[in-house]
């Protein structure tokens, strides 16, 4: 009777803390109030939708849609709703980024293994997985999808931050205090804390990792999100590559900043811009300065 | 690296690129399409068992061995059933009212015994023993209570319980509504409570007043005259009460909550215990007892309860929990009781928490400690029970909580209680009490 939860909640410094572990990330939920049945129901909520997620969007398994489109060998697949808005939200991403963000980039990883070794793949093998790379190859009418057989998709650039943003949409109408949506770094604040302060969120040093901050963002609801390679790269000759690939060449972006946060309202377009950016190399400050966002640039 | 591909892609929009994400982001989670099939409800809801067994000794006295196992199902949608099963085993010795001998005075006084299906009550072989009987018993009582959200504001809980005791039965069903006001800032709450109790002791309940031993000196009333006659025994003591509260419950800040609560109750029928006892003392020589009297109380009694209790959480690991209680009734007691707890949290998962309480009565009009044999009438009323007299009671505990994982945490407490008796010989009585208690939740 004893069902080992598949969660944990705790009760650290005026907060439930509900931890568990999806997309391959730590999650946590920090709730501002003192009702740990509330805070159960919410952190049980938002575990079953992160794990949903998951299991729907995951490329590593094979009993999703994912699956099922990536081995449909150019056989065209219908999607159900919410796979057609992700590959609709995908599409415009695609476009809004000049080609720079797609979900088709997924196949560059059979060259590159961002091992921290110093292995760089040879010009023939990045050009021959290229040829397998494209949205702009891809034939999609909401909601029937036709891909070239040895085609990927790889939702693993929206699944974190669409699980966030999923996630608040779900609980707040239950919320009566405030609460922290984290996800392994992306985040969203549901309202300020029960004194009325704003939640504090630290940002981590790329260059030290592991927890070492260097900036706090106050936020009482918003969401924050980073993209960067702080912790995946390859260096060669002294020279670094990160984990950012630019699918228009199979290299990584040259210049890009080692780390982009960006604040914004949803989770997901904190996270697109961020990696907007990255994909923007150099001009990656000049970017964020447009979008007349609030940001943090760790440039390399 | 191969930068110059990039003029061969599409070209990259001028104006900010945000607007457009903004716009496509809300596209996905505006979106009214339900893609979670699960809702509310099908969140597994946490139940929760308790089990818990408790010890109280007191020195020289009574001790009492309780298991009490609590369970509490959430029926989902702030619904909850809860039931509590208590068993209680009680032995030892209890002041029965006889007065105390200064000395052995010449062989024990044969005292009525109640032959029980497991209940016995001796007189003490030792006559410096008899002013206590001895007894064992063992209760079992359930209590079963549901809750249930009527509006959004307003809940309902109906309670209905049961107790058994070889010679001792109550039931009883009880209703509780709470009403949130000012966003949820302000509950008014209140209940009301019918209880029946029925005391069976084996051989009947006794004439009130009524005789249960003489010695050989002549008594001087009429009703003593056949004193050595079997006194006169009547079948079951029945007795109602009704209760009714009500109460408010203000948040005053985020850390601190007030309760303030006033409680009305009336006792009718049998309110005498058959198993205490009065001594007729001669003055003339020396207050020697020569004679027992049952005791006889009022059939009617009218309770007050003033109760007010604040919690405060000082900081982060620090909650201060007080209450008082003052508490009259119209046999003319008064009673207040204050009661500290003070929890710390020494860290995320443990706390400490001493308490300390007190609690100063004073005793009914008719408390008294014998009668004298000289009266030329009997009182209406009189007993001679040591917790109907002026005491005053004191305790200081300590206790320990620990979380075991998510689910599960457990306590242990110890207490040290001692009661003094202002206007009775008795000794002060001492007694400890140890308690152990696991919670799980479960699915």
């Amino acid at each position: 009777m004893n069902e080992a939860l598949p969660f944990s909640l705790a009760r650290q410094n005026d907060l439930w803390v509900g931890r568990f572990s999806a997309m391959a990330s730590p999650c946590e939920i920090l709730l501002d109030t003192p009702d740990e049945r509330l805070a159960y129901q919410l952190v049980a909520i938002a575990e079953r939708e992160a794990k949903r997620i998951e299991q729907k969007f995951s490329r590593y398994r094979d009993d999703n849609i994912i699956f099922k489109i990536n081995k449909a060998q150019g056989q065209p697949i219908e999607v159900d709703a919410e796979t057609a808005l992700l590959l609709n939200y995908a599409e415009q991403c695609y476009q809004l980024s000049g080609g720079h963000f797609d979900i088709t980039s997924g196949v560059l990883r059979e060259v590159w293994h961002f091992d921290g070794s110093d292995s760089i793949p040879s010009d023939a093998a990045i050009k021959l997985v290229l040829s397998r790379i494209g949205w702009s190859k891809v034939k999609w009418q909401s909601s029937i999808l036709t891909m070239d057989n040895g085609m990927e998709l790889d939702l693993g650039g929206i699944g974190k931050e669409y699980a966030v943003d999923r996630v608040a949409l779900l609980i707040k109408p239950l919320l009566q205090s405030g609460v922290l949506i984290n996800f392994g770094g992306d985040l969203c604040a549901l309202g300020p804390r029960l004194d009325g302060a704003p939640w504090e969120i630290a940002i981590e040093d790329p260059e030290k990792g592991d927890n070492e901050q260097v900036a706090l963002v106050s936020l009482s609801s918003g969401a924050v999100a980073t993209s960067g390679d702080a912790r995946r790269f390859l260096i060669k000759d002294g020279l670094r590559y990160g984990h950012i690939l630019d699918p228009t060449t199979g290299w990584p972006i040259p210049d890009a900043p080692r780390s982009v946060t960006t604040v914004a309202s949803t989770c997901m377009e904190a996270g697109m811009l961020s990696t907007f950016a990255i994909l923007r190399g150099a001009g990656a400050k000049d970017f964020l300065q447009q979008q007349a966002v609030e940001f943090l640039c760790f440039e390399s | 690296m191969q930068l110059k591909n990039k003029k061969q892609m599409l070209v990259l929009p001028k104006h900010s690129v945000r607007h457009a994400l903004t716009v496509a982001t809300c596209t996905v989670l505006s979106s009214s399409i339900s893609v979670v099939s699960f809702a509310e409800e099908e969140v597994s809801d946490l139940s929760k068992i308790g089990l818990s067994t408790f010890y109280y000794a007191e020195e020289g006295r009574v001790s009492v061995n309780t298991t009490h196992v609590a369970i509490e199902n959430d029926l989902g949608d702030d619904a909850f059933l809860r039931a509590n099963i208590i068993y209680d085993t009680i032995t030892g010795a209890s002041p029965n009212g006889r007065i105390i001998p200064a000395e052995t005075n010449g062989g024990s006084i044969p005292f009525t015994s109640a032959s029980g299906f497991s209940i016995s009550i001796n007189d003490n072989g030792s006559a410096g023993k008899r002013w206590l009987t001895e007894f064992t018993d063992k209760r079992a009582a359930l209590d079963l209570s549901l809750e249930k959200p009527i509006t959004r504001t307003l809940k309902g809980v109906i309670e209905g319980n049961y107790s058994s005791e070889n010679d001792f039965t109550s039931y009883g069903v009880a209703g509780t509504i709470s009403w949130d006001r000012n966003q949820r800032n302000t509950t008014l709450t209140s209940g009301l409570a019918i209880l029946r109790e029925s005391v069976t002791p084996a051989s009947g309940t006794p004439l009130g007043l009524g005789v249960s031993n003489c010695n050989d000196t002549v008594p001087v009333l009429p009703e003593w005259e056949n004193c050595n006659v079997t006194s006169t025994r009547f079948g079951f003591g029945r007795k109602r009460m009704f209760d009714g509260m009500i109460g408010v419950t203000q948040v005053v800040n985020q850390r601190t909550i007030t309760q303030l609560n006033y409680s009305l109750g009336v006792s009718l029928g049998y309110l005498t215990d058959p198993y205490k006892l009065i001594s007729v003392v001669d003055n003339s020589i020396d207050g020697e007892e020569v004679m027992i009297l049952y005791e006889k109380r009022p059939d009617r009694r009218t309770r007050h309860s003033l109760y007010w209790k604040t919690v405060s959480q000082l900081s982060e690991k620090k909650i201060v929990d007080f209450s008082y209680r003052y508490f009259w009734d119209d046999w003319g007691i008064t009673s207040h009781t204050f009661d500290y707890k003070y929890r710390y949290d020494y860290e995320p998962k443990s706390y400490f928490q001493p308490h300390f309480r007190l609690n100063v009565q004073s005793g009914a009009d008719f408390f008294q400690r014998a009668i004298d044999s000289s009266i030329t009438s009997l009182p209406q009323y009189a007993s001679a029970d040591y917790r109907l007299g002026k005491l005053s009671t004191y305790s200081i505990g300590l206790k320990y909580g620990h979380e075991l994982g998510v689910n599960g945490s457990f306590a242990v407490r110890a207490e040290y209680i001692r009661q003094s008796y202002s206007e009775v010989d008795l000794p002060d009585m001492k007694a400890l009490v140890y308690q152990g208690a696991f919670t799980f939740k479960f699915k």
